[in-house]
């Protein structure tokens, strides 16, 4: 693979996971929060 | 005293310490307490903590012993993967438990899909634990090693990953990048959680900004895999680095700092207005300290140690 493609592309892939992750991790903190 | 030393020191913990925080917290899932959920939470997450050093200092050791008579190279790096994929549960396991801690101190009870998660973990991290001590303790234990005749073959998990990091020319600044976001995600948030309890924006409650601590969290998970990757690419240019024996030591303090301000009640009780108490203006202060610390010694790898 190139070097810039892929470095651009697994730090995108990557930085997207995570960012999901984290999004996730504070809705659903959020909606249990609101429930109780 | 040297790596070796070291990491006779420290390798015991983990095995024992996972049976000790993951005994208690089956204890705790029993009883249903939940003043014993975070104590065994807790040590989980120290563990999780310490496995780090154990499995550095692990390559400093295997230096040492290689050359000794009787030495096995095959179990050294059988011992090597069994270590890293014991790394790897353990440091997954100590995240969901941070995870759990945090969610308690939002949500007054731990969620059942989590400690499902950590029990099933935990359960893991302590199997691969033992079999790499096992396999550790028949390096230098001829008494152990029973029926087996032959060697394990050279190689195993640790050196092909550390083989493609090293060799891959798109890993390296692909890891490097995502140990700058990792760094930046962990360092912003810590810091406007550690400048509220010194004093600014006071209009701010702790509440709020304890809302962001997961993204601190996983900026240190990335922080953690990217790191380990450099480690396992090109370990001989980390063991012998002073500013990196430093580093890891840093980032153990910090990491234990950064359970106070997870669940504590003196930070959390931080309304509107309110000026924190001394010991939480302490952690707030030694936490910047620390963290830009180990920022300072990880920028300096190349200048203090030599690496690279």
């Amino acid at each position: 693979m190139h070097l810039v493609i892929g470095t651009i592309l697994l730090v995108t892939a990557v930085t997207v996971l995570v960012g999901l992750a984290g999004y996730l991790v504070d809705r659903a903190t959020a909606r249990q929060e609101r429930k109780e | 005293m040297d790596l070796a030393h070291i990491h006779l020191l420290l390798n015991h913990f983990p095995t024992i310490g996972t049976i000790i925080g993951g005994g208690l917290f089956v204890l705790a899932l029993i009883a249903r307490s939940d003043d014993l959920k975070r104590a065994s939470l807790v040590i989980l997450l120290g563990i999780a903590l310490i496995t780090l050093p154990t499995y550095m200092s692990g390559n400093g050791a295997q230096d040492v012993v290689k050359s000794l008579p009787g030495a096995s190279k095959g179990l050294i790096e059988a011992h090597e993967a069994a270590a890293l994929e014991a790394l790897a549960f353990m440091e997954v396991t100590g995240a969901f438990a941070w995870l759990a801690l945090w969610q308690f101190r939002r949500l007054a009870r731990f969620p059942n899909w989590n400690m499902a998660v950590i029990l099933i973990l935990t359960v893991v991290s302590f199997s691969l634990m033992a079999r790499a001590s096992n396999i550790g303790g028949e390096i230098r234990h001829a008494e152990i090693r029973g029926v087996q005749t032959v060697d394990p073959p050279e190689g195993g998990l640790a050196r092909t990953v550390g083989s493609f990091v090293a060799d891959t020319p798109w890993m390296w600044p692909t890891c490097e990048t995502l140990h700058f976001i990792g760094l930046s995600l962990l360092l912003g948030v810590v810091f406007l959680v550690d400048l509220r309890v010194l004093g600014v924006m006071k209009g701010v409650t702790f509440v709020s900004l304890h809302r962001l601590l997961p993204w601190a969290a996983i900026g240190f998970g990335i922080n953690v895999v990217t790191g380990m990757l450099f480690f396992v690419g090109i370990p001989a240019q980390y063991i012998h680095n002073p500013s990196f024996y430093w580093k890891i030591g840093l980032v153990m303090l910090a990491g234990a700092n950064a359970l106070y301000f997870t669940l504590f009640d003196q930070p959390w009780s931080l309304g509107p207005k309110d000026d924190a108490p001394f010991t939480a203006k302490f952690a707030a202060a030694s936490a910047m300290i620390l963290w830009l610390a180990v920022l300072y010694c990880g920028s300096m790898l190349p200048f203090l140690g030599n690496a690279f």
